[in-house]
Parts: structure tokens; sequence; C-alpha cells
């Protein structure tokens, strides 16, 4: 939501880089929640056990 | 003419760590009430199968056991309290439904009971605000909440002492009971109105006198007290609600077994009060948002137009920041009643109350779409939010579609021919939508994009500086896209594919998501706005209908509220407390839809009348009738 | 009454006793803390049994 016009190459870079911590920090949080109520998961986010 | 705009910054970090606060109790409530799985065992006999599953005790005590009516205990010299079952006869006839009269008093009693609690809290944050910033606008816009709020407290009062008569009068029994039960308790609530009328009267009618310095200090100390008692008073009355759902304490025939702790602390009790420590604050932001509204349309004063709007846009920040959560403090008492009684939660939402909660959705999607269309026709106040138009109507998109998920039901009244023609007593798209995996979806995603119709608001006016706001705006709607495809992602996966215990346990996943997506907004945008350029903005450029969205939050709220108190207090069918003391009285059924409602509208347009008598009062006192002109003989005219 | 242009927000630490009002509000702030968590939180060992 910035008014600036950034360069072509360098926002693709931005924007993948802030995707994959906004990815980053919603997997771990799956992970995080789903356990501290004692139903872990699997790496894919399955169900474990 | 257009005002300097204050640093909202500051503002938005009071109520920001005030939110914080509380979910930060939430936290620690729900970490610290233990939930200790007791293996049931299964028992054959019809009081034992309704009762509920959870009971109270005081920990390390192995000793505690029903008390079972021996000749053993009959010959012994103290006779353990016999609680009395009242008969059909033993209930007053006063010629109207005793039920729809208590209805009525309490309802109201809660409407103004909230209002008068509410209105303290934004208050003082308001005036620290003010305090901090130096800003006086802050400190007269708190001065004049206080001023409208005052004859709600006597309103509160008289509406209390009513409803006490009306109980005591016609439901004796049971009100000896609770009296019984509670002893001093009720001593100390009714010794707290000491309190808060001390604390009330000083803080209002010394605001002046204690204006600036370490006075001010003072003053801000007083309205500290006034809402510790305040809350207090509220807290001890929402055990005596919450005993009768979930009584604790005592045992199957009313006898007390426990202490006074034991019969306070039950499984409801905290969860009711945050759930309505959260709601007030809505509650009370969108009635005194109204009273701007109001006076924004009634004046043609520029000048009193923009110090209206900016006291309507106040109203309705607090009071949806404060709705935001409160979705999650329903949810865990609703949680809480099925730990305690799956009887009592499934009659709740899956049973005979369940419509109630499709009126809810309507209400609440009412609400929200009235919260962001205010903030949508607020960005009109800047020419910086004609960056964001396009996105309003993605939010909007959203919030409409995400609305009528939330109302689709589940189960259908039909007919058999309704249901042979359609091939089931549920339909086969739709019906997958009525259950709570779709719900929460839903709700989530709009609490989402209404806060970012918040966000774009606040940004509408400012150009950030800082050399990574290119980074952090893409950090920003990567935390916004990724959350909203986590809270669907979550909803479906495990609310349709996995089993029961991950289905329920994905709700909190979901909640995560979106407390994440306000926490990051707030954070972020506190950093990434530091040193902004401002843009112009002009409080009082706003179009005549914005207001008429803050006349729609109160109605919406208020009528929301009875309609949950309803459902509250007739989830325990037909017991006044439940499994312990059966309603037999004439009124002892739960009414239709149709009856409930008009009661909800009735009590609803009393709360209307008297809120604008309360408004009228305060602005009568500021009215002076001039005096007579003398005619040229002497006389008077 | 009127404003003492002269009397504003005496918090600065070299005010010495005339800092009593932040004393009292952050006293009685944490009082009241302490009190809503004994109200509230503290179970004094109470516990809920959830079938």
């Amino acid at each position: 939501m910035s008014n600036e016009k950034s360069g072509g190459a360098g926002s693709v870079v931005l924007i993948v880089v802030a995707f994959g911590i906004a990815l980053a920090v919603f997997y771990g949080l799956n992970h995080f929640i789903m356990n501290i109520q004692g139903l872990p998961l699997n790496w894919d986010l399955t169900p474990a056990g | 003419m257009s005002f300097k705009r204050v640093s909202k910054l500051g503002c938005i970090r009071s109520f920001s760590a005030f939110i914080g606060a509380f979910l930060l109790a939430l936290l620690i409530v729900g970490v610290t009430v233990p939930s200790v799985s007791v293996a049931a065992g299964v028992s054959d006999t019809l009081e034992e199968r309704i009762s509920p599953m959870g009971r109270v005790h005081i920990e390390g005590d192995d000793s505690f056991e029903p008390a079972v009516k021996t000749e053993a205990s009959e010959a012994e010299e103290v006779v353990p309290y016999q609680m009395k079952k009242p008969s059909r006869s033993d209930y007053p006839d006063i010629g109207v439904s005793s039920r729809a009269v208590v209805w009525i008093l309490a309802q109201l009693h809660l409407f103004f009971g909230a209002l008068v609690l509410a209105i303290p809290l934004f208050v003082l944050v308001i005036e620290l605000v003010g305090f901090r910033t130096g800003d006086e606008r802050y400190d007269s816009m708190a001065h004049e909440f206080m001023k409208i709020s005052l004859t709600g407290f006597s309103i509160t009062a008289i509406i209390g002492g009513a409803l006490a008569f009306a109980l005591f009068t016609l439901y004796p029994d049971l009100m000896a009971y609770l009296t019984h039960v509670f002893g001093a308790q009720m001593l100390v609530y009714a010794s707290l109105f000491f309190f808060e009328s001390f604390f009330l009267y000083t803080y209002y009618y010394g605001w002046n006198a204690m204006r600036y310095g370490n006075l001010k200090w003072l003053h801000l100390t007083l309205g500290l007290l006034l809402n510790a008692a305040g809350m207090t008073i509220m807290v001890m009355a929402n055990s005596w609600a919450t005993f009768m759902m979930a009584p604790s304490g005592v045992n199957e025939v009313g006898q007390v077994v426990g202490n006074i702790w034991e019969v306070m602390k039950g499984p409801l009790w905290n969860p009711i009060n945050l759930h309505r420590f959260i709601a007030n604050i809505a509650f009370g932001g969108a009635v005194v948002g109204a009273y701007a509204a109001f006076k924004f349309l009634s004046t043609r004063d520029p000048e009193k137009r923009a110090h209206y709007d900016w006291m309507g846009y106040t109203s309705n920040f607090i009071a949806i920041l404060s709705f935001l959560p409160l979705p999650f403090a329903g949810y865990w008492l609703m949680a809480e009643i099925y730990a305690y009684s799956q009887q009592m939660g499934i009659t709740a939402m899956g049973g005979i109350l369940a419509w109630l909660f499709i009126v809810q959705a309507v209400l609440i999607g009412t609400i929200l779409l009235a919260a962001n269309y205010y903030l949508w026709a607020g960005m009109s106040r800047t020419e910086g939010s004609e960056r964001y138009k396009p996105l309003i109507k993605m939010i909007a998109f959203v919030l409409v579609v995400c609305f009528l998920i939330w109302v689709t039901p589940h189960t259908l009244i039909l007919s058999a021919s309704e249901i042979a023609a359609l091939g089931g007593s549920h339909h086969h798209l739709l019906g997958p939508l009525g259950i709570m995996p779709a719900k929460n979806i839903a709700v989530n995603l709009m609490l989402i994009v209404t806060f970012l119709s918040f966000q774009l608001y606040r940004r509408s006016d400012k150009v950030a500086t800082v050399s990574w706001a290119p980074f952090g705006n893409a950090l920003m709607v990567a935390i916004y896209v990724v959350a909203m495809v986590n809270v669907i992602f979550a909803g479906v996966y495990y609310g349709y594919f996995t089993n029961t215990v991950y289905k329920v346990g994905s709700s909190v996943m979901q909640v995560s998501s979106t407390l994440v997506v306000i926490v990051v907004g707030i954070t972020l945008d506190a950093f990434l706005f530091k040193g902004a350029k401002t843009l112009p903005s002009y409080w009082g450029k706003v179009p005549d209908r914005a207001q008429y969205a803050l006349f729609a939050l109160p109605v919406a709220f208020t009528w929301l509220m009875g309609l949950m108190g309803y459902v509250r207090s007739s989830v325990k069918t037909h017991w006044h407390v439940y499994t312990v003391m059966k309603d037999n009285s004439p009124d002892n059924f739960i009414p239709t839809i149709g009856y409930a409602g008009n009661m909800i509208t009735l009590v609803t347009v009393l709360f209307l009348i008297l809120v604008l008598f309360m408004f009228w009062i305060a602005n009568l006192s500021a009215t002076k009738q001039p005096k007579p002109a003398v005619s040229a003989d002497g006389g008077a005219a | 009454m009127n404003k003492a242009s002269d009397e504003q927000q005496s918090t600065t630490p070299d005010s010495g006793s005339n800092t009593w009002g932040p004393k009292l509000f952050w006293a009685a702030l944490l009082a009241i803390l302490t009190f809503f968590y004994w109200l509230l939180i503290y179970s004094g060992g109470v516990v809920v049994q959830h079938g």
C-alpha cells in the first residue's frame, strides 16, 4: 500500500521475502497453537498420530 | 475550519496497551483455570444423567461427597438447611407474566449497568491521553462523556431497585435460596454502591477543581477507583447469574457444601466477567457515538461539527476496537458451558436456541457493515484516502459474502413434503455452511477486513518516509493474505476433513491468526509512520449519511445484548438453579422466537427512550432561559 | 478555579515532595490490579473440575 513505485526486480524480491516471512510465521503459529492444546501436527499440518 | 491533526499514535498506543492488557488477562485466565479431566462414571439414574459434569471443590479435599439424607444424618442435632422446592402455588400471581416483568427490568438494568461501567473506563483512558499529549480537546471530550452519562447511574440504580423488588416479590423461594447461599456477599455488593457514588461525584464534580499537576493525578486516581468499584459490583452480580446456570459449592439438594469462593468461582464466572467487560466498552462506545452523531447533525456551526465529528470517530473507534476481541470471549464462554454440561451447550447452539445464533449473525453483520461504512465515509476527510478506494470494494465484498455464510442455517424448518423435495433435512450444498467451521471462517475474515478498514483509515492522512517503507508495506500485505488463507485453510481442512477434536482446536488457530494481524498491524504502523509526512484532513468534512451509521450501531448492539441475554438466561431451561431448583412457575417454558423477539424489541425501545432522556437532561443542565425583558411601564413582559 | 500557568505537570525528579500525584496514581493502580488478581484469578485452592 505504498505510494511509491519500486523497481521491478527489487519489488518482486521484497514481496517474495515478505511472503516467506509471513508463511513461516503462520506455519509456526499453527504448530504452536495446536501443540499447546495437545493436538500435535505432522509437518504437512495433518493431525499427528 | 480544520483542526491541526494531533498524532493518533499516542491514543492508539494507549488503547492498544489497554486491549493488550485484557487479552493478556484472557491468556492468563485461560492458562490458569485448570481443565482437569475426570473419568465420569456411567450413571443410571435420571438425576445423574442430566446432572452437570463439572464440580467445584477445594483442591486436596478428598472428603468431598454429596450429603445424602440418611437416618443417621436426620438424627443429628443440627438440621441441615432444606432448600424449598417451590410448587406452582408458591409463585405469587400478579395478573401478568412474572417472567415478563423481571425480563424487562433485568434487561434494562443490564443495559444501563453496562453503559455506566463502560463510560468511566474509556473516559479515564481519554483523560490519560489528554494528560499525556497536553491536548485540551481530549480532556474536554472526556468531561463531556461523563456529563452525558451522569443520569445513567441513577437510572441504573432505580431499575436495579425495581428489579430487586420484583425478584423478591415474584420469586420468593428462589431469592430466599440465593440469599441463603450468597449471604453476606450480597451485602458487600450493596456497600460497594456507597464507594461508587463517592468516587463518581468527586470524579465528575471535581473535574475542574483538580485540573493540573498533582491534583490532576488525584483526579485520575479517583477515576481509577470509580472503575474499580464498578467492576467489582459487576463481577459480584455476575456470580449470581453464573451460579444459576452452573451451580458450584452446593450439592444436588441445594445444601451449601463449600465456602463463598467455591460458590462464586464457578466455571462460567470468569468467562462472563471477561465477555461483559469487553462488551460493555463496545456498547458504551456505540451509545455515546449516537450522541455525537445527533449533535453533529443538529448544528451548522463548522467548529461544532468538527468537534462532534471527532467525538463520533473516537466513539466508533472505541466501539469497534473493543468489539474485535469480543467474539473470542463469547466463544470461551460457550466452550466453558459445553465443558460444564454438554446438555446445556447443545440446548444453546445445537437445539432449541440454535436459531437465535442465526439472528445474532444478522446483528453482528449489521454492526460490522455499519462500522466499516462509517470508516469508509470518514475517509473523505482527507485526500490521501483516494489510493485506498479500490480496496474498499474488496473489503465490502468479503464482508457481504462472509455475512451470507454466517446467516446460513444448518437445520431448516421444513414440512414433510419439503424434506422430500430437498432430499433430506439439510441442503446438500448450503448445509455445510451452517456449521461452526464455516461460521468461524466467516467471523475471523470479517474481523480481519474490519481491522483493515481501520488501518487504511489511519494511514490515509500519512505518507511514510522511513527507508524501509516498501518492505514494511510488503510485509503487511503478506501478513493479511497469509492470515486469511490460514483462517480458510484451518476452517475447511480441520473443520470438514479431520476429527471433532482437531476441528474444535483449529478455531484457536484461526483466532490467533486474526490476533497476529491486529498486533502486527498496530506495531508495524507505529514504526512505519514515525516522522511521516502528514496530509491535510478536516474534521467535520464527512457526509451526513455517515452519522446514520452511528445511529444504527447502538440499536444493533442493544438488540444483540438483549438477544444474548435471553439465550444466557433460558439456556438453563426449566430450572431456576440448574439441576438444583426447578422452575415450577407458570412461565417455566421457553417462549417462541417471535415472543422473545417482541420482548427484546420492547426493552430496546424502552432503553433508547431512556437514553434520549439521559442526553436531554445533560443538555438541559447547560440551558439558560433568558431573562424576560422588562416593559416600559415597569411591569415584567 | 483559575488556571495557574506555572502549575504544570510536576513530574520532574527534582520536584521533591511535589510528586505525590503520580505516586498516588501508580500505587492505586497497583493496588487495584492486585485486588482484581486476588478476586478473579487467584483460585485459593478452588478447582474447577470438568467432566
